[in-house]
């Protein structure tokens, strides 16, 4: 893989949208990765006393699926120079989690591109917007 | 930033290629960057590299020792927001220092927000490689 490079991206140009379904073992393969071993996340009793209807995703297991969306596009994880993600809603097993994101500005000056990020849920035919207003910056080859 | 930083004391990581590894592995990110010595050099790294989300791995204890503090309850603290700084990578086989400050706790019962920012050091160079800031939000009801 090699990094991108700034000649070869526009403003408009979207990132290869990831989607996965979320499972029960993939939060908990988070919680132990990140080890942040909130309960919440793990026990489904813990998370309904606590006003859910049962486990619910990292915040931070959202983000991290849309920096992997934005390190496949940039073709080096080491690339990324910032990012900043908003969670807006929680992601449950079950749900599809998908991640995008797209250029909104280009710095010929330091080959740096300013990006969109986003991350939306379908749960069953209705979208929720899991990380939104959120923004990436690249530094390109 | 600006504000005053309470902060508390540095701890010192060793960041291991398995860790690394298993992290990329839990966020479905396929780069081989993360998990081969040689294809982290051809990229022109010193060795794997960890996935820009990685540090979280660091900051957990603090962000708990710091609502424990706050006399947050963990367990009913969620997410609000979260920011990466990333100036330089950070690279399997070293050590980093990771120190966190207590930014401000804003709001009022039932809901506040507490934000956090922890910068990770090399310690060798005593540069900063990442900074970061999260958010979290305290509830004191579910």
């Amino acid at each position: 893989m090699t990094r991108r490079s700034f000649e070869s991206v526009a403003v408009g140009q979207a990132l290869t949208e990831y989607r996965k379904v979320v499972t029960r073992e993939d939060i908990a393969a988070y919680a132990e990765a990140s080890l942040d071993r909130n309960p919440l996340h793990l026990d489904d009793e813990a998370a309904r006393a606590r006003g859910f209807d049962g486990i619910i995703g990292h915040g931070m297991f959202t983000m991290a699926h849309v920096a992997t969306c934005l390190t496949e596009w940039a073709g080096d994880p080491g690339a990324i120079t910032h990012i900043k993600a908003a969670f807006r809603a929680a992601v449950v097993p079950g749900d599809e989690m998908v991640a995008g994101g797209s250029v909104t500005a280009l710095d010929p000056k330091t080959r740096r591109a300013k990006l969109e990020i986003w991350v939306t849920v379908d749960r069953g035919g209705s979208e929720e917007q899991a990380v939104r207003r959120s923004t990436a910056e690249v530094q390109l080859a | 930033m600006g504000e005053e930083r309470k902060s508390l004391p540095t701890v010192r990581f060793s960041v291991t290629p398995e860790e690394i590894a298993a992290f990329a592995d839990a966020i479905g990110d396929p780069s081989p960057v993360y998990r081969d010595e040689e294809a982290a050099r051809a990229a022109g790294y010193e060795a794997q590299i960890a996935p820009p989300t990685f540090s979280m791995r660091m900051q957990m204890g603090f962000a708990h020792e710091i609502a424990d503090a706050e006399g947050v309850d963990w367990e009913l603290v969620l997410h609000g927001d979260q920011e990466f700084e990333q100036l330089a990578p950070i690279v399997a086989g070293r050590e980093y220092d990771a120190r966190a400050f207590e930014v401000g706790m804003r709001g009022r019962p039932p809901t506040r927000f507490l934000a956090i920012e922890t910068d990770i050091t090399d310690p060798e160079t005593g540069e900063v490689v990442q900074r970061s800031r999260s958010t979290l939000i305290c509830r004191d009801e579910a």
